[in-house]
């Protein structure tokens, strides 16, 4: 080879290189084969029912945190959040895993229902997402709401105003009474990933309206005018009728997709009942009992006092009902035992037509059928005259007692009608801090703070302050 | 497989290459080294062809040879380290061989010699602009460490080097601290011209619920005794040969080479390793809480026998007390101070590498054959390494050159530790965990007779020997790294090389969980296994062209110009089963559950062309330009095609003016610009898949926003230098000042998760470090009769600072670990921690609440704990040298920093700390500590809040209650990381010849060698030198396990023929 033929061959391989060199079709190769860029809403749809669940009836939040401010339960050998000592990573997951979680899933399902035109699609999105806005206003009073979920959308600002509960309460009931109004049985149904109706839109319409009891009776001390129109509106619109109209997500005994307490207890074992709720049982006979808690190792029904440092021995005290703490236990987001107490409260305020006693009995009956307890021992207790209804004052606190009852499990519902009602009269721990007052909120998450400091500033601003003892909005009682 | 095709191919042409094909307009000079006072042949001396880009380094026995030397008369220069430089005039004839001797007489110290700089171009020390450092591969297998980046410690200026403890775990190195956010800081490894890996996928395994296992960083695969050299690219020029990732500094590799006459050499090394510092423990009270305990069945039946704290009765003053092993019965309950120290074994480690080289005038050639195996400290832990290294080289005519570099390497682990919080570390089990127990006891019984775990509780811990004997995990590597080249000399100034080179590895890996596992999240009742598979794939081709065309006068010029192609692949998969039909068949179809399942692919390619130019002038003054672009496939179209430069230059002073004391003297300064691409998939929303809900099949928007719009990074830096070599060479200093800032870094910066996301991928921040190294080298003293004592030291110091970051973006949080944040905020520096502090008076003092524990809520201050990086680095090593005898010691130290240690947080909260003992020095006769009001406890230094004012704390508080309380309060946990180590000691004898001619053996080394030997920290427990994975957030300490240290003999021996 000569020096031409040398310098020729290094001429070719240069221009070789350099036409390879010129970026085409580099971009194919960054197509992710891993991961779709685009699903359908019926994909989206179950991640979002099983994520709210598993955020608002799993361990972290409702067992950890407003379950022991409740006390229903109790913690041990790490009694922190029952002693109201609050970090910030125990809030600011939820807050994250709220809104970049479910709520953003819900927003996309919304957004894909308006692109298809299927009303359906729509009215669940929105109901699902007015279940879980309001979960979040209740723990955090102002939130995100309007401008919310929006970051695709506009990605330049990534700053979200904070809306006053007051105008997200008014947001959730119109969207939830114009999902109920536009769900249609005739029109297309959806067929797949509706966990918690199988697409029977019926019921999801007697959900949305059963919501806007819920959400209308919130406002039972702040704005009991509207309360009252939109909860009568809604009970005209149908509401439950039954047990089998419950919303609720079947957890599945597979090993995986299974309760999150039963999850979280396969590996810990460090709560117990509180000794409040086991003390209210056994003061009632109620037959509840063996449900909600185990006995201890000498066969006695003994409940852990909240935020007591001198920690007893678990084997000495209660343990969570197996019931409560197995694989295949359901979430019940809402439940025909909640609609009947409703009714009873709005029926004893005038809001609504029906027998306040009436209700409360049918509402306790149903309650304890579900979980079991015998025809017979539902009337016993229905006899005994602790439980009989009284009518007036003293008949809404023995409506709000035995709601507190019903919704063990649903933590964040009883925590938020606690405050609401102020039954209980729940006491501190020994132990407490935050000046042994039990905390009514969950401050803001320290991220917001840095990411998004002018919108939360502002919002605490507005409400007088967000600490553990600043109450929300519709709480003044 | 179409290139191990062709690299076979021109494997079997090279060893079918007729020795003897002797080139025409060309001859070789060879010969020996030797000193000239003693005779004794002189290895590593570098011999080279002045006005030649020609050289070569002595081989053991002494002997060198240089080819392909155009005929002529010619100057050869020959320099070694401690020896006056020779030079001699040679005249080479076409096809014939001269022989010349080469007797070095002993002065100063001689550091100007050749330097491997990019792309494997050998360059004269005096030619540099920018900071090279060179490791010799004697310095890394001196005293050999299985992670070759371990080994680097306190050999480099500037290098900021985090190990791990287990063998086989990540060694972390920074040079010149961290340029990237949230990205890669660690230097690009380059073997033999081919960027190679350093990470081995961490991604398999990592998101499914229990501790990692640190599989280690990839580099350490290689077998340190193949590395010839090591030469480090502090700066970020190197990238201007490299490409983006040398924007982090450059570690190039060159491996050993055939030499002329044939050798073989075998090395040998076995060393023993022990714990260099375990905890302090106390050994005054036993298991339990309140000073109260009883065993009935390890889960809460009996009085706190689930407490795996150490709060119970006082222990060996007499008390009889049930335990786990006792049936019930009471049993003395005594200390058994050395429990944890009985679980470790004692390491045995060998290493055994034989090499065997040969070659010609035309063709060379390289085998070597590696042996790692270490039995480790750890019950069961076994890692093993073998791997088979060749190396060929050939001219296959005058003017075509080819080179083959080829390693093979397989890696076999067993049993690696856990790391972490987790029941799966055994550390972790000796910290929540009662200072009564024997271990021995746990040692020869596993089971119950029911096939339960026999242990000492049954509620949250393992038996440790259980975590590391029948919870198992292996992992096994195979991976190739080649490189072939071809270079065609055109004519004498103009030559051209084409190179492809591929690292490829495969990995899988597998963990079991047996049933009757406690306290592990994701093992249900059957038992449970995780298996996984990583493969990963970097090509590199590349060609270039040199021209150094001969300008009469004063000027010397070299001009490169080439491209380059890296493909990088990777996949994994990997699949996790939480539990089993029949308990102990770790099988996919005994799976109970549905399998959780993971699967990534990903490729990317760069294309890149680059030039780079040297313009010499009189061999002192020297300038360098370079230039590259990159075309990345990451990076949006339009945005994907970036340019950067870079222009540096050296002035050899000392050949201009004279000056007292300084023979040599040289001043540099250089500026260089680095384009960056981003991760692949940075552009496109992605969905995420779910594990199917119940058989329902599920998907997630992804929490990370993707931007359509991202620009590429860059990195602008410039250094400034010189290296002065005074008093006869004999004193020798390398300074050097450097600054660099990164600009539009591609960050998955937080954002409020209002909108939906967390992150968004945005170009933001900009981090600024400067920083100075310094480098000594010294012989004070060299006695006429042999004996010699060198000095080498190095001191580096960096500062970092965090300038913008995006909008009103206030920090990045790079990873948080128990109430403990590392951060990149703006206005501080990098890695600064964030923790709760004490809450304190005006003054000063701990104000203690109505407990008398220091005060710890949520109104406690947050604020700066520390940051992980040191404040400077450096190290000082000794070569004393006399007749056949020679010692090293090398020391090196850290000094600042902060580590945020878990295991004194968690041991002082447990009470099996000797931390935990201050208040309950007294007890009753039940051995309970006696209560406060009894003058109990203790009184805690600081201050009380009485009606608004503070007055000095007079509350007691209890021990127990004292020493738990402090967990919340990271500022007590956050400890100056300050060390010194005694990192190598190595006395070593050369075999005199009359003793080793009678074995017939040519040559013959023996050495006790020693590493990690002393440790001098303030820190209480552990070993500050620690790194919990290799990422950027570094200072987090838990469960560490003990660091090794390792002592043994190495033998050397050079059979004779």
């Amino acid at each position: 080879m000569n020096t031409r033929d040398g310098l020729r061959t290094v001429t070719v391989w240069v221009l070789a290189a350099a036409l390879g060199a010129c970026g085409d079709g580099l971009t194919e190769l960054n197509v992710n084969p891993n991961e779709p860029v685009s699903v359908g809403a019926e994909f989206l749809l179950p991640s979002a029912i099983v994520a709210g669940a598993e955020r608002l009836h799993g361990s972290s939040l409702n067992m950890d945190m407003v379950g022991l401010w409740v006390q229903h339960y109790a913690e041990h050998r790490y009694t922190i959040e029952d002693r109201y000592e609050i970090t910030d990573g125990a809030v600011s997951g939820h807050w994250t895993n709220l809104y970049a979680g479910p709520l953003r899933n819900l927003y996309e399902v919304v957004e894909k229902g308006k692109e298809a035109d299927r009303a359906n699609v729509v009215a669940v999105g929105t109901i699902l997402e007015s279940w879980l806005f309001q979960a979040a206003t209740d723990l955090w009073g102002d939130v995100g709401y309007a401008q919310a979920l929006l970051g695709r959308d506009s990605p330049a600002d990534m700053t979200v105003t904070y809306d006053t509960q007051e105008s997200i309460y008014e947001g959730l009931l119109a969207n939830l009474q114009a999902a109920a109004t536009m769900i249609s049985p005739a029109a297309p149904k959806i067929t797949q990933g509706d966990l918690i109706y199988g697409g029977n839109m019926d019921r999801w319409r007697k959900f949305a309206n059963s919501l806007r009891l819920r959400v209308a009776m919130r406002l039972s001390e702040v704005d009991p005018a509207t309360a009252s129109s939109v909860f009568s509106a809604a009970l005209g619109a149908g509401v439950f009728t039954s047990s089998a109209d419950d919303a609720m997500v079947r957890f599945v005994n597979n090993g995986v997709d299974v309760h999150p307490i039963f999850g979280y207890e396969r590996n810990r074992d460090d709560h117990s009942i509180s000794a409040t709720l086991v003390d209210t049982l056994k003061s009632l006979s109620d037959p509840r009992l063996p449900i909600y808690a185990r006995p201890n190792q000498s066969g006695q029904y003994v409940g852990t006092r909240n935020g007591d440092m001198s920690d007893p021995p678990l084997a000495q005290v209660s343990r969570i009902g197996t019931y409560f703490s197995s694989a295949a236990t359901p979430a019940v987001i809402m439940s025909y035992a909640e609609v009947l107490f409703l009714r009873a409260e709005a029926a004893e305020r005038g809001w609504a037509a029906g027998d306040a006693a009436a209700l409360y009995r049918e509402a306790i009956t149903t309650a304890m059928s579900q979980l079991g307890v015998a025809a017979g021992d539902i009337a016993t207790y229905l006899g005994r005259s602790r439980i009989q209804y009284r009518g007036g004052q003293a008949g809404l606190e023995q409506i709000w007692l035995q709601k507190w009852l019903a919704l063990f499990g649903n933590g964040p519902e009883a925590y938020a009608e606690w405050r609401r009602t102020g039954v209980p009269h729940l006491q501190a721990g020994p132990d407490a801090l935050n000046n042994g007052v039990i905390p009514v909120r969950l401050p803001y998450p320290d991220r917001e703070r840095s990411l998004n400091r002018l919108a939360v500033e502002a919002a605490i601003a507005r409400q007088g302050g967000a600490t553990l003892s600043s109450p929300v909005w519709w709480d003044v009682r | 497989m179409m290139k191990w095709r062709w690299m076979a191919a021109l494997l079997v042409v090279l060893a079918a290459v007729p020795a003897g094909l002797t080139g025409q307009a060309s001859g070789t000079v060879s010969g020996t080294a030797i000193d000239a006072a003693t005779g004794r042949p002189l290895s590593g001396a570098q011999v080279m062809i002045v006005n030649t880009p020609l050289g070569a380094l002595t081989r053991a026995d002494g002997s060198f040879e240089i080819r392909s030397i155009p005929a002529g008369q010619h100057t050869v220069h020959a320099i070694l380290m401690g020896y006056r430089a020779d030079d001699q005039e040679v005249m080479v004839t076409a096809g014939a061989t001269v022989n010349i001797t080469i007797s070095f007489e002993l002065t100063g110290v001689e550091l100007e010699g050749l330097v491997v700089t990019a792309l494997g171009i050998q360059r004269q020390e005096r030619t540099l602009t920018t900071s090279v450092q060179q490791v010799g591969g004697d310095q890394l297998s001196r005293v050999p460490d299985p992670n070759v980046v371990a080994a680097l410690s306190g050999k480099l200026a500037g290098a900021s080097i985090f190990n791990s403890n287990t063998a086989g775990g990540s060694s972390r190195i920074v040079i010149r601290g961290a340029n990237s956010l949230t990205g890669n800081n660690q230097p690009l490894f380059v073997v033999d011209g081919t960027p190679v890996s350093n990470s081995v996928g961490s991604g398999v395994f990592g998101s499914r619920g229990y501790a990692a296992i640190d599989y280690g960083n990839a580099i350490q695969d290689l077998n340190a005794n193949d590395i010839e050299s090591i030469s480090v690219l502090k700066g970020p020029n190197a990238a201007a040969l490299y490409g983006s990732r040398a924007a982090n500094g450059a570690i190039i590799i060159t491996t050993k080479k055939g030499r002329g006459s044939r050798g073989v050499t075998a090395t040998s090394t076995l060393t023993f390793e022990s714990p260099l510092r375990l905890p302090e423990y106390q050994n005054e009270y036993g298991q339990g809480w309140n000073g109260r305990y009883s065993y009935v069945d390890g889960k809460g039946g009996g009085t706190y026998d689930d407490y795996d704290e150490s709060w119970g009765p006082a222990l060996d003053m007499g008390l009889m007390i049930p335990q786990f092993f006792s049936d019930g019965v009471p049993v003395p309950w005594v200390s058994h101070p050395d429990n944890v120290r009985d679980f470790f074994e004692t390491g045995v480690t060998s290493v055994t590498s034989a090499a065997l080289s040969m070659g010609s005038e035309s063709a060379s050639a390289r085998l070597s054959l590696g042996n790692f195996d270490q039995d480790g400290m750890l019950p069961s832990f076994r890692l093993q390494r073998r791997t088979i290294g060749v190396n060929a080289s050939g001219s296959l005519s005058e003017k075509l050159q080819a080179q083959v570099s080829f390693q093979y390497l397989n890696v076999d682990g067993k049993n690696r530790p856990g790391q972490g919080y987790s029941s799966d570390n055994p550390m972790f089990g000796f910290v929540w965990s009662g200072r009564q127990i024997d271990t021995q006891i746990l040692k020869s019984r596993l089971y119950n007779p029911d096939g339960s775990q026999f242990n000492w509780n049954n509620r949250w811990n393992n038996n440790p020997y259980w975590v590391t004997g029948v919870n198992q995990n292996w992992d096994s590597r195979d991976r190739v790294i080649g490189t072939g080249s071809v270079t065609y000399q055109v004519n004498p100034w103009l030559s051209a090389t084409v190179r492809s080179g591929t690292d490829w590895y495969q990995d899988h890996r597998k963990r079991i969980f047996a049933a009757g596992t406690l306290g592990q999240s994701g093992v249900d009742p059957n038992g449970a296994f995780g298996e996984g598979n990583v493969f990963h794939q970097e090509t590199n081709s590349d060609f270039l062209v040199t021209a150094t065309p001969d300008l009469e006068g004063d000027f010397t010029v070299t001009v490169n110009a080439g491209g380059n192609r890296r493909d990088t692949e990777y996949r994994s998969n990997d699949v996790y089963v939480r539990n089993l039909v029949i308990p102990g068949l770790y099988d996919l179809g005994n799976a109970a559950v549905t399998p959780e399942m993971g699967d990534w692919r990903e490729k990317q390619r760069v294309n890149s062309l680059y030039g780079a130019a040297q313009l010499g002038f009189r061999n002192y003054l020297f300038v360098d330009v370079t230039g590259r672009n990159d075309w990345s496939s990451t990076l949006p179209e339009g945005q994907n095609s970036y340019f950067y430069p870079s222009v540096s230059a050296s002035f050899v002073f000392s050949d201009l003016v004279e000056m007292p004391a300084l023979t040599y003297g040289k001043l540099r300064a250089g500026w260089t610009a680095v384009g960056n691409d981003a991760a692949a998939f940075s552009l496109v929303d992605p969905y995420v898949a779910n594990t199917p809900f119940g058989g329902v099949p599920r998907y997630s928007a992804s929490s990370s926003l993707r931007n359509f719009d991202l620009k590429p990074e860059r990195t602008e830096a410039w250094e400034a230098g010189g290296e002065f070599r005074l008093l006869d060479d004999r004193l020798g200093l390398d300074l050097t000042y450097y600054r660099k800032r990164t600009i539009n870094q591609i960050v998955p910066a937080q954002i409020s998760a209002l909108t939906g996301f967390t992150s968004r991928f945005v170009n933001a921040g900009t981090i600024r470090n400067s920083g100075i190294e310094a480098q000594v080298t010294a012989t004070p003293v060299r006695l006429q009769n042999g004996f010699e004592w060198e000095v080498f030291a190095n001191y580096s110091k960096n500062n970092s600072m965090v300038e913008d970051l995006y909008g009103e973006l206030e920090t990045i949080v790079l990873d948080s670990y128990y109430g403990v944040s590392v951060e990149a905020r703006k206005g501080e520096p990098y890695g600064q921690m964030y923790g709760r502090l004490y809450a304190r008076d005006g003054a000063g003092n701990i104000v203690v609440g109505s407990n008398g524990n220091p005060q710890n809520s949520s109104s406690n201050p947050v604020g700066v704990v520390g940051n992980y990086n040191p404040d400077w680095i450096g190290a000082i090593g000794n070569r004393f040298h006399y007749k056949a005898f020679d010692l090293n010691v090398l020391i090196d130290t850290r000094q600042g920093g902060t580590v945020f240690s878990m295991t004194n947080r968690y041991g002082q909260r447990s009470g099996v700390l000797a931390l935990s003992l201050p208040g309950r020095e007294e007890h009753d006769a039940n051995g309970v500590p006696i209560p406060t009001s009894q003058g109990g406890g203790l009184i805690v230094p600081g201050v009380m809040v009485v009606a608004g004012d503070t007055v000095p704390n007079t509350i007691r508080t209890a021990a127990q209650s004292y020493h738990r309380s402090l967990s919340g309060i990271a500022e007590a946990f956050a400890y100056d990381a300050s060390f010194v180590k005694l990192r190598e000691v190595r006395l070593g004898i050369e075999v005199p010849r009359s003793f080793t001619d009678r074995l017939g053996v040519a040559q013959m080394s023996l050495a006790l060698i020693g590493r990690n030997l002393l440790l001098w920290a303030d820190i209480p427990n552990i070993d500050p030198e620690t790194a919990l994975n290799s990422g950027n957030a570094q200072g987090f300490e838990w469960g560490q396990l003990p660091s090794q240290r390792s002592y043994g003999l190495a033998v050397s021996i050079t059979p004779g023929f």
